[in-house]
């Protein structure tokens, strides 16, 4: 049985295929549109999805949207009518869109993919709800998805057994945790659904200060764990800002733009929401665990994609395991949705042997050697091809010697993570690497930290992290024994000039880091790489960050790469097996 | 000249489309907003846990688009 699910129009949008119930393809559209966070309809990963399983649309048994639109539709109108008269400007903003395009999306499905038997429309949180837990390594789990708003909810739990989930509880817009966060990611200057990680990176530079005013004014908690936002201070219900006067002067003064300086209020600010998220998290992650006495919890939803947060529930939860769905946001629903689909329709899902159904998240496209060859001689660039030990050998001795690689192999990866297939690696032991990557490769903020990622089996050597974290989704302390002795550090962004670990350049200011672990089973290759690496320094830990640089999407094909590899600093690409040392700017 | 006259034709479709939704909402929307708060209607809900009353395994309800 063949099933899409589709994710369009809001943000992020993409496609999932399954085949009898096994995810065999996924991506977003704007990897292959170029189009940071695309909206549109994902007409260019559906068309991935059926040729890589070579099928076309009339051989699918059916087509999943994530939402229901006219329930949408209706939150919005019943919005306006709400707040009317205020609210003319966002009316008129947001009506074109919908009576040309996001009311006709059945017409849409049908001109798009024709011929598929049935098209059938999840629910936005059904969806986040299935992609957390059918795919997890789970038979019985508990389920919460927390984000922005659906159709009516933004927030939601139920219980998942063996092929079957119910949803039992949810809150409805405006009282949304991922619209808080964005409120406070647009107040601070970035731009919203792409700036909540800066935030999130962001806040270790500040106090929580501003916290019991959050919980004071803005944010009212209740015993249930539910909670219900102030309204006069948000905008997004009738203006097109997210904040309101009345939050600017609450907080000090009017949203920063976007390239002035961060100040330390910022920095404190950023703090607050974070902690605030924090302590809301574990309210409902303990409200979950009371309804439903189970000891796994599934994740999804945009605010699962925030690592501290998760990290948090792991440590101080109430949950023995958590598994979160690497694509959490909107882009994941589509696999949600097609789960869905596969299900309704009669199909089974898949034996669990204790791994999730995610492949390591490798679900995008993979291209062949001739096709590398092809843009690499399209850009005039010299390569060798090496065998697979002496490609490894070559990387890691580059990385050793300070080098930062562009390291770009098989299926790309799905959600917003990159896992190690497009990926940008360094060495995690350089104390200006951090700086130098920011600054020089990526060409984006200075305060922002990198990730690591180490081998699986060596993990707890450098991190305080007991479990697994393959998709990057968890984010622990840096292992007392590799940390440095610090007295002062400053505060504010002078904290970063500190080293204080063995590795200094995933070690956040606030000792934390935002792990991967990799193993022999998930992604050999680069296993093999962090292996080599080990044997030739002794240190089994590596910077990766995505490939890319700043407000472009991560590379898709071979010809991305070598754009991207020729318009940043990066020392060296190794990708499939071949080898390009140093080319030069444009 | 034939992009000068798109654009103009842009803009001015443009336009006509923002008066006519201006006064959908002025005309339409807004009275009937002040009626319904007249009558204690189309209040946005209270941030407390709502059932979910529909759950959407049933193929029935997978096709339905609201």
């Amino acid at each position: 049985m063949n099933v899409l699910g589709i994710s369009a129009f809001y943000h992020d949008s993409a496609a999932a295929l399954l085949v009898d119930g096994h995810p065999v393809a996924a991506a977003q559209e704007e990897r292959f549109s170029r189009i940071k966070n695309d909206a549109s309809f994902p007409e260019q990963a559906c068309a991935f999805c059926l040729q890589h399983a070579g099928i076309t649309s009339a051989d699918l048994d059916a087509v999943v949207f994530y939402d229901k639109p006219l329930v949408k539709f209706e939150r919005i109108l019943h919005t306006f009518l709400n707040r009317a008269p205020r609210g003319l400007n966002m009316f008129r903003q947001a009506m074109p869109a919908w009576l040309k395009q996001k009311l006709w999306i059945p017409r849409m499905l049908h001109q798009q993919l024709p011929g598929a038997t049935e098209y059938l429309y999840s629910s936005h949180h059904f969806s986040h709800a299935a992609s957390a837990f059918y795919p997890s390594p789970f038979t019985s789990a508990a389920i919460l998805t927390v984000d922005g708003v659906g159709e009516w909810s933004t927030c939601s739990y139920g219980v998942g057994c063996d092929d079957a989930f119910e949803l039992h509880k949810e809150l409805h817009f405006p009282h949304s945790l991922g619209l808080l966060y964005s409120s406070f990611t647009a107040y601070l200057g970035f731009r919203i659904n792409e700036g909540e990680y800066k935030v999130m990176g962001l806040a270790p530079y500040g106090e929580p200060k501003y916290l019991d005013l959050i919980f004071d004014q803005l944010v009212d908690r209740h015993a249930d764990s539910s909670f219900a936002l102030n309204r006069k201070y948000f905008g997004y219900l009738d203006q097109l800002s997210m904040t309101s006067p009345s939050f600017h002067a609450l907080f000090g003064g009017p949203p920063r733009q976007p390239e002035a300086t961060l100040e330390q209020r910022h920095m404190d600010l950023a703090a607050s929401i974070q902690k605030a998220t924090e302590i809301l998290m574990l309210d409902l992650a303990n409200e979950v665990h009371r309804q439903t006495g189970e000891e796994n919890l599934c994740l999804a939803g945009g605010v699962a994609l925030n690592c501290v947060a998760n990290g948090r529930l792991l440590r101080e939860g109430p949950f023995k395991r958590i598994w979160i769905q690497p694509a959490a946001g909107d882009a994941g629903g589509s696999l949600g949705a097609a789960f869905i689909g596969h299900l309704a329709l009669g199909g089974q899902l898949p034996h669990k042997d204790g791994d999730d159904l995610m492949s390591a998240a490798l679900l995008g496209p993979d291209f062949n050697d001739t096709e590398i060859i092809q843009a690499l001689d399209a850009a005039n660039l010299d390569y060798t091809q090496m065998e697979t030990p002496t490609l490894l050998n070559t990387v890691a001795a580059e990385l050793a010697g300070g080098g930062v690689v562009g390291w770009y192999q098989g299926r790309m990866e799905f959600g917003p993570r990159a896992l190690g297939n497009r990926s940008i690696l360094a060495d995690s032991r350089q104390t200006d690497m951090q700086h130098t990557l920011n600054q020089k490769i990526k060409f984006r903020e200075g305060f922002r930290p990198f990730a690591p990622v180490v081998l699986e089996e060596l993990a707890t050597e450098f991190f305080d992290l007991d479990v697994p974290s393959p998709y990057m989704l968890l984010v622990s302390q840096v292992a007392e024994q590799q940390k440095l002795p610090v007295t002062d550090s400053g505060t504010g962004l002078a904290m970063l000039d500190t080293p204080r670990s063995t590795i200094p350049a995933v070690t956040h200011v606030d000792n934390s880091a935002r792990v991967q672990t990799v193993n022999d089973r998930q992604n050999p290759l680069f296993t093999q790489l962090l292996k080599t690496f080990e044997q030739q320094t002794g240190c089994p830990v590596l910077v990766n960050t995505s490939f890319n640089i700043k407000d472009e999407p991560i590379v898709c094909t071979p010809q991305d790469a070598v754009e991207c590899f020729l318009k940043s600093g990066i020392d060296a690409l190794a990708i499939g097996p071949f080898w390009i040392k140093e080319c030069g700017e444009l | 000249m034939k992009t000068r006259c798109k654009r103009f034709l842009e803009r001015l479709g443009h336009f006509q489309a923002m008066l006519l939704l201006t006064v959908m909402f002025v005309i339409f929307l807004t009275p009937y907003a002040l009626l319904l708060r007249l009558f204690g209607q189309g209040k946005l809900p209270p941030g407390e846990w709502q059932k979910v009353v529909e759950q959407q395994a049933e193929l029935s309800r997978l096709r339905r688009t609201f």
